[in-house]
């Protein structure tokens, strides 16, 4: 992939509240595949998605206390990726190397992210967007840089009453990061859009919403943003030409949006 | 992909469908080490040819029936068929399970049949339950004159051991591997004392990554029926079939230290051992461990 999606540069894989623990998420990444998982503190740890005795995918694995065990012979490994217990000899202890290869992971600003390569910074700083909410995660059927290049042109109508002639400007936030933010209204919304290249022609798109809102309102921005979301990817993957995606003047009422 | 050129796996006998299948005088097309072909009854003579490009009979090649299977060599074998003296036994019952289609290698599925400490795991409260996950040492060694893997005094405590088994017992078994893609497990008879049920498999690797798997049982239990004994046994391989899909990379890594193994795994190192010593290259995995998942 060309320099726009340097391979070690943090990509966001999910949302935060999509994992919570017990869950074990495959991730796939410039095509290769991973899992997520949350341990019995809530830290992600986000490994290789392969079991290093017989191979099997960790994704069919369980999670059992603070450990992740694999679906086949049922080894236990902890959060440092070490093999903590082997059902066939289980008194004896595993080896030191013994252990899962893992990739640098964190959780910030309601998104989990990672690198498949070494890492030259630290992830994307979003502190600037002080009133984040995630809204969704949506697969698009294209490549990454088409994903990135729809966003630079793409509008959206604000959540909320009396919106509807904002105007809307996009910039690049970080790498694999697009900001849409609404100018001069007076309570100022940004959707703000993280990239995961899934692989060459697959792209993961993460949504949030940055918005002052009553937290009574949070579940209707969430849709309001996630029909954005859908109008977005409909035009992406159904148009030849990328065009601006802006909202149709009245949305159907949430009741009938289909998931 | 096209046929092999694999001699290790080209200079062998395989099974490529059991006799209830394929009736006299109908044609039936499968595939077999990357190779297309044609399997014809005439009367009880099974002939087996190529496929040629018209999809007309190519070649033939030698053909036939064992065991209640068609058998067939795209090569020039140096030993036939394993022999199963049980076969003439006349009490025991020969339960034919047909075909089941897996995307995966032959080895892979070959050494999963001999693993004992998956049985917890893959077949929940039937063949292993935790707590007692425990293998116990057993013996594994290549026979001769035969050229053929045993892996003997294995034992494993089970739920529901068999069919017929009404508690859960400590069975005993033995594996044995007579070429690379054909394997039979003997366990304790659960109906006579003293007795071995077999159980085994003759995998058809239609390509590197995709086999058939002709599944039989030859056992003594006279009070199941013949569709339960099939259930039951269909019941536990696709049970395995859904690790067997899962299982990266494809192909087997035959070189010691690609994969991490420990002693409950011996029957399947001296497995990958004697398959690097026969050379073969069919289903096996050729990179090294880095490129494996990436």
């Amino acid at each position: 992939m060309p320099n726009q999606f340097p391979q070690n540069a943090w990509y966001a894989v999910s949302g935060s509240p999509l994992l919570d623990w017990g869950n074990i998420m495959p991730v796939r990444l410039f095509d290769t595949e991973r899992i997520a998982w949350r341990d019995g503190d809530g830290e992600i740890h986000v490994w290789r998605n392969q079991c290093i005795h017989r191979g099997m995918r960790l994704q069919y694995g369980f999670i059992d206390g603070n450990r992740l065990a694999c679906r086949y012979h049922g080894w236990r490994f902890g959060p440092d990726g070490k093999c903590a217990l082997i059902p066939a000899h289980p008194d004896m202890a595993p080896p030191e190397d013994f252990c899962v290869p893992s990739s640098p992971s964190c959780e910030a600003d309601g998104l989990i992210w990672t690198t498949i390569g070494e890492p030259a910074g630290p992830p994307p700083d979003l502190s600037e967007f002080e009133n984040l909410t995630f809204c969704r995660s949506i697969a698009i059927d294209t490549a990454p840089e088409t994903v990135q290049a729809a966003a630079d042109i793409a509008q959206f109508v604000p959540f909320g009453a009396g919106h509807t002639d904002s105007a809307c400007s996009s910039r690049r936030a970080a790498t694999g990061v697009v900001a849409l933010e609404t100018s001069g209204a007076s309570s100022p919304q940004a959707v703000v859009l993280a990239i995961q290249p899934v692989d060459a022609g697959k792209t993961q798109l993460h949504v949030l919403a940055n918005a002052q809102i009553a937290d009574t309102d949070r579940g209707a921005l969430r849709r309001h943003y996630a029909a954005w979301a859908r109008q977005f990817r409909w035009h992406i993957e159904n148009r030849r030409r990328i065009e601006a995606v802006r909202l149709p003047e009245s949305l159907p009422a949430p009741e009938s949006l289909p998931v | 992909m096209a046929k092999t050129n694999d001699p290790v796996a080209l200079n062998d006998w395989q099974a490529i469908g059991n006799l209830d299948e394929i009736q006299s005088g109908k044609r039936r097309n499968t595939r077999l080490l990357g190779q297309e072909i044609i399997v014809e009854m005439d009367g009880d003579r099974p002939h087996v040819f190529e496929a040629n490009a018209a999809g007309g009979m190519g070649r033939e090649h030698p053909a036939q029936i064992l065991y209640g299977h068609i058998w067939t060599t795209l090569g020039k074998p140096e030993k036939p068929p394993l022999d199963m003296p049980e076969f003439l036994e006349d009490k025991r019952r020969l339960v034919s399970c047909g075909a089941v289609t897996v995307r995966a290698s032959a080895l892979r599925i070959v050494e999963n049949f001999l693993d004992m400490s998956h049985f917890p795991y893959v077949h929940t409260g039937v063949l292993g339950e935790e707590p007692i996950t425990e293998v116990n040492d057993y013996k594994s060694e290549i026979r001769q004159p035969d050229d053929e893997l045993w892996a003997t005094e294995c034992s494993f405590f089970q739920p529901q051991a068999a069919m017929s088994a009404e508690d859960g017992q400590v069975s005993e078994y033995m594996y044995r591997v007579s070429s690379p893609f054909v394997t039979v497990l003997y366990k304790t008879c659960p109906a006579v004392e003293g007795a071995w049920d077999l159980v085994g498999i003759f995998v058809q690797p239609r390509d590197e990554a995709v086999c058939d798997v002709h599944t039989f049982m030859l056992v003594l239990d006279d009070l199941s029926t013949y569709t339960d004994l099939v259930h039951f046994q269909h019941k536990i391989f696709l049970q395995d079939r859904s690790i067997l899909e899962n299982q990266l990379p494809k192909g087997l890594p035959l070189s010691v230290g690609e994969e991490t193994a420990v002693k409950a795994d011996g029957s399947s190192m001296l497995y990958r051992r004697w398959l690097r010593q026969k050379g073969l290259k069919f289903g096996t995995w050729q990179g090294d461990r880095d490129s494996q998942a990436a």
